[in-house]
């Protein structure tokens, strides 16, 4: 006969028991001969080893059985023969929609480090442009207020990609002493006209259009943003109020290698397409390789000039009979806009 | 001995570990692999793990402890208080972004004092959850109030402390200490505590006394050592690095000896139907464990972390007293509810239940 001691989970009291098997449950008898029942089903073994088992009642808190050695081993064979817990039956479906929960949170994670390119391509274009009215007041300021250069430019945007300006995007001449070109969030361009001291040729400045354009129909822009400021604060930007405070990381936002090598093809096939010669801005990027170093920060990251120059270069055709970018009086306009200034 | 009760008072320890550091140390290395491999996640089961064993081997009167927490629950918990915290932010984020600017301030203030308050919250939580999955005879524990209330006393015990540069602390810790535990049952019986500052305010204040010690001696020394012109000697750079050593072990030594008579306290005024306690362990005991502790881990390269929660058990269980009888006929079970966020915010904010 197997001895046990049986706790019933209401008083603290230990109870000396005999247990006996039967077909489907157990039978304690206490030292008063009452006799108590318990269905195989709702026992769980708790814990235990060669000489001593615990069990535990599925719906009766604190039930316990606890029996010692000698163990009747025919008894113990029709019990649960793995160790188990108590945990309510119900939580393991939480448990299930929570680690799901948890397996999306990391993936998305891992979609922001690993291919925030994924994400921007989904991204409204509309969040874009809301982020980029951070630019507004500073760009307005500084914005190069000459009719005549900014129809110049438009020309070359319409030149190298006739669909540009209806999408809603824009270059814009800014007044700056500072030999670089940008694409801010929402398809807004611009470039300061300090780049017009050391390139001169329209063909380079649309190769130089080009390759911005490119950024912003691929959503390079976007995709910076998710990688480095992450997609919490693109969405906090949204709200316009906090945007400000956000512009400056907006403006350190860097461009992957692999995101300029694409851009710099599609800028060789929009030259292509319109039939301006790239020669030119391979030139330019000959003579960014040249000065590198004291080189603005937008060619910090891009692929070595030298490679780049050659691209270009290769894309030439000397039996193809190429169109100049701009009129004579138009380049003069462009590139004399606002420079008495400086 | 009665057969109806179990008395604490006869001449064997009345509780008492029977562990084995060879049978912890395999779960405790189980445990590391597979918080490693999981990137963390294991964690809360191996938390589980460890303290199942240490409950059950661990006897009260004559019987075993029984832990019957599970990791599941602790990790559902540690996701429902992150789900908590990060629901705020998306709540302030959001809101700015509709209201304005003005919205994220005041979120962000209401934030702070929202987590001033789940500090105290997130502590009684776990000493609730903590007693509720600890069975005695198949009895457990638990708490009637949900810590919500508490939450907003602590947090005035602690805000009358900060207003008096943090001389009144040990009144926010007496009294902190003293609600908790008088929130809790065990079966039918309310725990009680009686924890006052008498022995504990001077102890406090000697830190200061550290403080002003130290503070004394760099400005006795900065004349002198900018008497001595701009290259300072290699003396007053010996003496810098002592007096700034002894700062911190003056302040070290200052707060295990307040820790020391605070549990020796706590102790001494616990109550839990008939049972009392004792915890007299001096300040040189804490510190000999505490150098055991630190030169374990040294020898054995940083592994014998593995070991300080068995040897943290140890060390109190081997020297916690019980006294008077428990009626088994009258410890009936428990009617509070039982906790589903087991320590969910302790553990975001890493606290302890005590």
């Amino acid at each position: 006969m197997q001895r046990g001691l049986w706790f019933d989970g209401q008083v603290a009291l230990e109870r000396p028991v005999s247990v006996d098997g039967g077909d489907d449950g157990l039978w304690l008898t206490d030292d008063f001969g009452e006799r108590h029942s318990v269905a195989l089903a709702d026992i769980v073994r708790l814990d235990g080893d060669s000489d001593r088992v615990k069990l535990g009642h599925r719906s009766i808190e604190g039930w316990r059985l606890i029996m010692v050695a000698p163990l009747d081993q025919g008894l113990i064979a029709k019990l649960p023969r793995r160790t188990g817990t108590l945990a309510p039956a119900t939580g393991r479906m939480t448990m299930a929609v929570l680690i799901a929960i948890c397996l999306l949170a990391t993936l998305a994670a891992g979609m922001v480090i690993f291919a925030p390119e994924a994400i921007a391509r989904h991204m409204p274009m509309a969040w874009e442009r809301k982020i980029g009215m951070a630019f507004d007041l500073p760009i307005d300021a500084a914005r190069c207020e000459d009719q005549a250069a900014q129809d110049a430019l438009n020309a070359i945007v319409d030149r190298v990609d006739p669909d540009a300006r209806d999408n809603g995007f824009t270059v814009e001449l800014i007044d700056l002493d500072e030999a670089n070109a940008a694409a801010l969030p929402g398809g807004r361009m611009v470039v300061f006209n300090g780049l017009f001291k050391d390139i001169d040729s329209p063909d380079a400045i649309a190769g130089i259009v080009a390759h911005e354009i490119a950024h912003v129909r691929r959503r390079h822009v976007a995709a910076a943003m998710v990688r480095q400021l992450g997609v919490g604060t693109v969405v906090t930007a949204l709200g316009g109020g906090a945007v400000a405070s956000n512009a400056g990381g907006l403006l350190s936002l860097k461009f992957s290698r692999g995101a300029e090598a694409v851009a710099d093809a599609d800028a060789v096939a929009m030259l292509s397409r319109a039939g301006i010669d790239p020669r030119p801005t391979g030139a330019a990027f000959d003579g960014f390789g040249k000065q590198e170093g004291d080189w603005p920060e937008w060619l910090g990251d891009h692929p070595a000039s030298k490679g780049r120059a050659i691209g270009f270069r290769h894309s030439y055709e000397p039996a193809r009979a190429y169109r100049p970018t701009l009129s004579a009086a138009q380049t003069q306009a462009l590139i004399s806009a606002c420079r008495a200034l400086q | 001995m009665d057969a109806m009760t179990s008395a604490a008072s006869h001449a064997d320890r009345s509780i008492r570990f029977t562990g084995r550091w060879q049978d912890f140390l395999k779960i405790a290395a189980t445990n590391l692999l597979l918080t490693i491999v999981t990137l963390g996640i294991y964690r809360f089961w191996a938390k589980a793990r460890e303290r199942r064993y240490l409950w059950s081997n661990t006897e009260v009167i004559g019987d075993d402890l029984e832990w019957t927490g599970t990791g599941g629950e602790m990790f559902v918990g540690f996701l429902m208080a992150m789900g908590v915290l990060i629901g705020w932010g998306v709540l302030v984020f959001g809101g700015a972004a509709v209201l304005g600017e003005w919205f994220m301030v005041v979120g962000v203030i209401a934030f702070y004092v929202f987590l001033l308050w789940a500090i105290g919250f997130a502590q009684f939580r776990a000493l609730r959850y903590r007693l509720s999955r600890t069975y005695w005879h198949g009895i457990r524990g638990g708490s009637d109030s949900n810590g919500i209330g508490y939450g907003w006393t602590a947090l005035g015990n602690n805000f009358v402390a900060g207003l008096t540069a943090g001389i009144l602390t040990p009144r926010a810790i007496v009294e902190n200490w003293n609600d908790r535990m008088r929130a809790m049952s065990f079966g039918p019986h309310m725990l009680d505590s009686d924890v006052d500052t008498v022995g504990l305010q001077w102890r406090w204040m000697m830190l200061y006394a550290v403080y002003l010690g130290f503070f004394a001696i760099i400005g006795l020394a900065v004349p002198d050592a900018e008497a001595a012109g701009p290259e300072p000697s290699p003396a007053i750079a010996i003496i810098s690095v002592v007096v700034m050593l002894g700062l911190f072990v003056g302040l070290g030594l200052v707060m295990i000896s307040f820790w020391a008579a605070f549990f020796r306290k706590a102790a001494q005024t616990f109550r839990m139907g008939d049972l009392s306690s004792s915890f007299d362990v001096s300040t040189v005991e804490w510190l000999k464990f505490y150098a055991k502790l630190v030169g374990l881990t040294i020898i054995t390269l940083g592994f014998g972390a593995l070991m300080w929660g068995y040897l943290r058990w140890k060390f109190v269980i081997d020297r916690l007293h019980l006294y008077g009888e428990v009626n088994l006929d009258s410890l009936t079970q428990s009617t509070t509810a039982a906790p589903r966020d087991a320590e969910g915010f302790a553990d975001a904010f890493d606290i302890g239940a005590f």
